[in-house]
């Protein structure tokens, strides 16, 4: 960033917070039980003795902004990671087919395990799904990047991606064949993306495994600027790549996994958010774009989840779809932008 | 002067399925001294990049000894060796939101902590580097913003910036106009002069390469060749390497020249300034020059105050041209009907 643009990128970052904090209050006060501002004052500083809205505010919508506020941090740093690691603009947790993996580590964990007569939830705990969805994210990463080894052309990839989700699915369809009735719900719940069915035992391990990941993303933040221009360039400067993707791996796989594992596939937000900050702050840094990126992130998952809340009806919409009505222009846009695949 | 880099029985290549496919086919053993700047020259896919690659420590090695300053780049701690010796590929940099400035700022990696903290030194070396490279200007524009010339300076400035003793360059010139071109060779030539450093560059123009560099590593089919250009133009090196029915070397400038393929014998008399242009067009369109006096074609210069005039004597048919393209027209319709 040039010298002279650092007030108004200061200036930026302070619009967003308050849009952050704007966002967050709207969230907060709406849903299908309408909360006014001064109950929600009168509830914070315990004046409020109404027991059921008590119960909707303490245990549902603060624990639901939380959970938006940390998936978006995670997903947008998980996608820039992503898009580093392929150096490819459109790379993301969803598109490249992760978010499919993460599903099928679920998908066995929720109904694998039925098919045997076990419940994997019950004997694992919450912490079970996390690990099963972390190791599955992780595996069609790993997948992914052998793949993107031999294919270096960007649109391939993708079609790669699309393939190992296709596969996933069909794996997940045979499960859900054969699985009992209770958990296949559980699982086609799963699939529709939800903030809402964390509790504050869950946030707090999905806090934890999100911390290690983006401590991870901030450690590696400046080897990485050095590998955006190339392994050769970056062997040459003394940087053990092989480290530094092992942990990129790691970090990009919580991030990625411990959000679809409590909220199920939310799609676009990793691909859309990196980029959004990369237009907005015209800069390659990490050790910006991590921060930027997690901010973009927040907002865009905060407006999905007050969309999920048709104005007006009781309807609710599935996050996963107002995160796609939102990401998918954005990346559209991407594609038509043309040749310069550049991040 | 100690070698600052040097090779012992090196078997370069690469893996393919296990395999070690050696390229090229012989042990190289080469040298270069501290503030030399070297041209490694040789046909495409004799193997310049992959010895630039392996010295770098970038590529694997089979077998023999490499030695950069005391480290090899199997064994040296990577940090280390990167502030010994740094390189820049032909890699494309395909980064859309970074300018000059951060990108040259990059080249002090082995000297920063883990977080890249931009200390005082690390500011002056950037500076010292755009400075020498002719960048500064550009320092605040973005990377692909640049013209190719210019993103060249950035590229080198990014080695200097490493501050190493040995600077590899993969063909640095490549894409670049003539006159950009002549500049970096120039600023290649400067670097080594004031900063003594030792520059290893792979170029295709040998023309160039054979009149600035103190070395020339000519990397042949059958072995690599470790001279002074001047004797390796004595020693008819070029000669042997590249010669061919269109490619001749100049035994005494070791210029490189096209062959042009004669058809047809011609006479040219007149001894003014003129005559070695006209000599070589009519090569160029297929006439070689005869002293032949029989010869029934000729060609007579002839000066007329401040120009000059083009006497054609065909077959004792005589035409005058007032320029040298109109006879050359008129000596292509010639050759087409006789």
């Amino acid at each position: 960033m040039a010298k002279l643009t650092k007030h108004y990128n200061f200036f930026i970052i302070t619009i967003l917070i308050i849009i952050i904090l704007v966002l967050s209050i709207i969230d907060l006060l709406n849903g299908s039980v309408k909360i006014s501002f001064n109950d929600a004052i009168n509830l914070l500083i315990n004046k409020l003795d109404n027991n059921s809205l008590n119960t909707i505010f303490f245990d549902i919508r603060i624990p639901r902004i939380i959970t938006a506020i940390l998936s978006g941090i995670a997903l947008s740093i998980s996608g820039l990671l992503m898009q580093t690691l392929f150096r490819n603009p459109l790379a993301g947790p969803y598109v490249l087919g992760i978010s499919s993996g993460a599903g099928l580590g679920v998908a066995l964990s929720v109904m694998g395990f039925s098919a045997f007569g076990l419940n994997f939830i019950e004997v694992a705990g919450s912490g079970g799904s996390i690990l099963a969805a972390c190791l599955g994210s992780g595996f069609f990463m790993f997948l992914i990047f052998v793949i993107s080894l031999k294919i270096k052309d960007v649109m391939t990839l993708l079609v790669a991606g699309m393939l190992l989700g296709s596969a996933a699915s069909a794996i997940i369809n045979l499960f859900q064949f054969v699985s009992s009735e209770q958990s296949l719900k559980l699982f086609v719940i799963w699939t529709m993306g939800s903030l809402t069915n964390t509790t504050w035992q869950q946030l707090a391990l999905m806090s934890f495994t999100i911390l290690i990941g983006v401590l991870i993303s901030i450690f590696i933040a400046y080897p990485l600027n050095v590998w955006l221009l190339g392994d050769d360039n970056a062997k040459s400067s003394g940087i053990n790549i092989n480290k530094i993707r092992n942990l990129l791996f790691i970090s990009a796989t919580l991030l990625a996994g411990s959000v679809t594992a409590f909220c199920g596939p939310l799609a676009f937000i990793g691909i859309a958010a990196p980029h959004i900050a990369r237009l907005i702050f015209k800069t390659s840094n990490h050790k910006l774009l991590i921060p930027l990126s997690a901010i973009i992130g927040v907002i865009m998952l905060l407006i999905a989840d007050i969309l999920t809340q048709l104005p007006f009806t009781n309807f609710l919409i599935p996050i996963n779809t107002t995160t796609s009505l939102l990401g998918v222009p954005i990346v559209l846009w991407i594609v038509l932008k043309g040749k310069k695949m550049w991040i | 002067m100690e070698n600052i880099v040097s090779t012992k029985e090196l078997i370069t290549g690469y893996y393919n399925n296990g395999k070690f496919n050696a390229i090229p086919q012989y042990k190289i053993n080469i040298a270069a001294k501290e503030g030399e700047l070297i041209a490694l020259i040789g046909s495409n896919g004799n193997g310049k990049t992959t010895l630039l690659k392996t010295l770098a420590g970038l590529q694997k090695y089979k077998s023999g000894e490499i030695n950069i300053c005391g480290n090899s780049p199997k064994t040296a701690n990577k940090l280390d060796f990167a502030k010994v010796l740094s390189i820049a590929t032909t890699e494309l940099l395909k980064i859309a939101y970074t300018t000059v400035y951060e990108f040259v700022m990059l080249g002090r990696y082995p000297y920063s902590n883990f977080f890249g903290k931009i200390k005082n030194d690390d500011i002056e070396i950037v500076n010292m580097a755009l400075n020498e490279t002719g960048i500064i200007h550009k320092k605040d524009e973005l990377l692909n913003r640049l013209s190719d010339g210019e993103r060249q300076r950035a590229v080198i400035a990014r080695t200097l910036s490493q501050n190493t003793n040995v600077i590899l360059l993969d063909e640095p010139t490549a894409f670049l106009d003539i006159k950009n071109k002549f500049e970096i060779f120039n600023l290649l030539k400067t670097l080594t002069l004031k900063f003594n450093k030792t520059i290893i560059f792979s170029s295709h123009d040998i023309n160039t390469a054979i009149h600035i560099a103190d070395k020339i590593w000519l990397l042949k089919t059958n072995c690599i060749i470790n001279k002074i250009p001047e004797q390796i133009i004595f020693d008819d090196d070029l000669a042997n390497e590249f010669n061919s029915d269109y490619l001749q070397i100049d035994k005494n400038s070791g210029n490189l020249n096209f062959i042009n393929k004669s058809s047809a014998f011609i006479g040219l008399e007149g001894n003014s300034k003129i005559q070695t242009l006209t000599k070589n067009a009519l090569n160029r369109i297929g006439f070689e020059i005869s002293s032949n006096k029989n010869i029934t074609l000729n060609v007579i210069i002839e000066e007329k105050g401040n120009s000059f005039i083009w006497k054609l004597n065909a077959q004792n048919e005589i035409f005058i041209f007032n320029q040298l393209e109109e006879l050359l027209l008129h000596l292509k319709f010639y050759k087409l009907k006789n």
